[in-house]
């Protein structure tokens, strides 16, 4: 079960979740998302808080909805694969952000990138 | 669907509601915050017909409070408000008379969820047991007003737990529920909004993601500093 | 509405007077056996004991019906009873209804009591052992051509609404009272505060109606030497009831209960104040 921060916004959490989870493929495109209801208690949240994410999901396109069958995950897989390509573009980002910050070098970035991938491959 | 209109109530000089202005919509979970004294009792009893002497209205979907407003509210009050001897049957024999929207079944199930033994009677039960007892009585009515007076106050987080989980379940887009408490950490992820009751007037009613986004902090942290001093 | 608030109010009760109707027939049941054992230190005691539990049966159903009130209206269960789905003027008349009931199933009970007591004393001591059916119809005879019968049954039907009204009048008084003491009204020393407004209204109440019926007396018959109290209606068992004091009484009852009524109504509905 998830726990969310009190300090930001709780749809804000929620959208980042089902981000996470649509571009870890935990979530298959066109699958049928739970209702607003259930995933409220599944969080423990607000269905109102719920009911926003997905609202905001809609209209970046990642969440369809239709009357009669509920929300799903969008079925463009271009539209996923960019969502993948964007949560792995914020990751480097903020990995050589915050390597740069702490004064490394290009190449010592790289370097500790190929020794840790080396070491976690065991 | 409850309008407060100017509500002032003074007891002996000392005001303890001064002005307030509230419209409390459908579909909401809000949170009535404040200190102790800050006039929260003070607001519910005057919605639940329990005060009667203050100015100003109050509206509860269009009645006054009167008997038929007190038909749409289901109220949790901070205290034990039915005999020692009462169990879970006798509690059910009463409420399935007086309220048409009693629920039986969903008093039973509320029962077996919160490991309660509908024939104890309430002398025999812990304070815990008390409140887990009064709120499942409570949430089995599908009213379309619920308003919960310390609902979580005395019971473990596990029953914590419970109780939340109960009160989401209990949630429907044509009901509205309000929720005093001082314990905010552990409620505040579902509130639709939030009211900060300061010495009887209201000094913030806000939806709880606006206030996080503006103020970078959580519901129990802006709380603090707020009504610090 | 309004029998299902009775039936609640009654079902949370009466758990109070069992006690009070238990002892009254355990009383009634062995307290022969104990005149007949013929122990002097025992009978004086039961009979001091009957004595005294006969005031004390009517004082504690008195207490009794106050403590009720307080607790259903006015304690934690007033927040139960207070936000029932139920009108104030519900909740009032069903109040005084269930506080009739009991004080007039005590004077039963009380009586029935009695009677057994009487009973079981008399048969125990040989009486009803052969029963003489000729002079009893002699007897039955002698009391129906008397025409007494019908002036006790004359008397009843006319103090039998006087009294019932005096009831409901008291019970409506103490209604009142008691919402009084617990409105914005009254802040402080709620008890005694309580106990000295009984009184005084009470006594002011009996003392309006004693005028009117003093002056309706002098009117009808001319003889200021028949003015009587309130409740005098028993002097008028058996010779010709004055028709004006009657209807005096008991419009006074009427009014008073209405008024008194009223007032309660107002007060739970504009100054209700619960702790």
């Amino acid at each position: 079960m998830d726990t969310f921060q009190n300090t930001q916004p709780i749809y804000l959490q929620i959208m980042n979740l089902i981000k996470k989870q649509i571009a870890t493929s935990v979530f298959n495109p066109g699958q049928l998302l739970e209702s607003v209801r259930e995933l409220a208690l599944v969080y423990q949240v607000n269905p109102n808080t719920v009911q926003r994410a997905l609202s905001e999901l809609e209209r970046e396109g990642l969440v369809r909805s239709e009357r009669t069958i509920g929300r799903y995950i969008t079925k463009d897989v271009a539209a996923i694969a960019q969502l993948h390509q964007n949560l792995v573009d914020e990751a480097t980002s903020t990995y050589i952000n915050t390597l740069l910050e702490l004064h490394m070098s290009q190449e010592s970035i790289i370097t500790t990138v190929k020794n840790r991938l080396k070491g976690d491959n065991t | 669907m409850i309008e407060i209109k100017n509500v002032t109530k003074t007891y002996d000089g000392k005001p303890a509601l001064i002005n307030v202005n509230l419209s409390l919509q459908t579909g909401k979970i809000i949170g009535l915050l404040g200190p102790n004294g800050s006039g929260k009792t003070t607001l519910i009893k005057i919605l639940n017909g329990l005060l009667r002497d203050y100015k100003g209205e109050v509206l509860i979907d269009g009645n006054p409070v009167n008997e038929i407003s007190k038909s749409l509210v289901s109220y949790l009050p901070d205290r034990n408000y039915l005999p020692n001897w009462t169990n879970a049957e006798g509690a059910i024999k009463i409420f399935k008379d007086l309220y048409q929207d009693f629920d039986e079944e969903k008093m039973r199930s509320l029962f077996a969820k919160l490991n309660l033994d509908p024939k104890q009677p309430l002398k025999k039960m812990s304070k815990g047991m008390k409140e887990k007892f009064q709120l499942a009585l409570v949430m089995s009515r599908n009213a379309k007003i619920y308003i919960l007076d310390e609902p979580i106050g005395g019971v473990d987080p596990a029953a914590r737990e419970l109780i939340l989980k109960t009160i989401l379940e209990n949630y429907a887009p044509e009901s509205l529920v309000l929720i005093s408490t001082h314990l905010i950490a552990d409620i505040e992820q579902i509130f639709d909004s939030v009211v900060f009751l300061k010495e009887g007037q209201v000094v913030l009613f806000e939806d709880v993601d606006t206030i996080r986004q503006t103020q970078g902090k959580s519901i129990e942290e802006y709380f603090k500093e707020v009504f610090r001093c | 509405m309004l029998i299902k608030s009775i039936k609640h109010d009654l079902l949370s009760t009466y758990r109070d007077f069992l006690s009070v109707y238990s002892a009254l027939l355990v009383i009634a049941l062995i307290g022969p056996f104990i005149v007949n054992s013929g122990v002097e230190w025992m009978i004086a005691i039961l009979f001091l004991g009957i004595f005294g539990f006969s005031v004390a049966t009517f004082v504690i159903t008195f207490l009794t019906i106050i403590r009720l009130y307080n607790r259903r209206l006015f304690s934690a269960e007033g927040y139960l009873t207070l936000t029932l789905p139920v009108k104030t003027s519900t909740t009032i008349i069903a109040k005084v209804v269930t506080g009739f009931i009991w004080s007039t199933l005590t004077v039963i009970v009380f009586g029935i009591s009695m009677l057994i007591f009487g009973l079981i004393y008399y048969w125990t001591n040989g009486a009803f052992k052969s029963v003489d059916y000729l002079a009893l119809m002699d007897i039955i005879e002698m009391i129906t051509d008397t025409g007494a019968v019908w002036t006790v049954i004359q008397s009843v039907f006319v103090g039998l609404p006087l009294t019932i009204l005096d009831s409901i009048y008291s019970l409506v008084l103490l209604v009142f009272v008691m919402t009084l003491i617990n409105t914005s009204l009254i802040k402080k020393y709620k008890v005694p505060v309580g106990i000295a407004i009984y009184m005084v209204i009470s006594g002011l109440l009996s003392s309006v109606l004693a005028i009117f019926h003093g002056a309706a007396i002098v009117f009808s018959t001319g003889d200021p030497m028949f003015i009587t109290g309130p409740f005098d209606y028993l002097t008028n068992f058996g010779y010709s009831i004055n028709w004006v004091s009657y209807m005096i009484q008991f419009i006074g009852m009427v009014v008073y209960i209405a008024g008194l009524g009223y007032a309660s109504w107002w007060l739970l509905e504009h100054k209700l104040e619960l702790e």
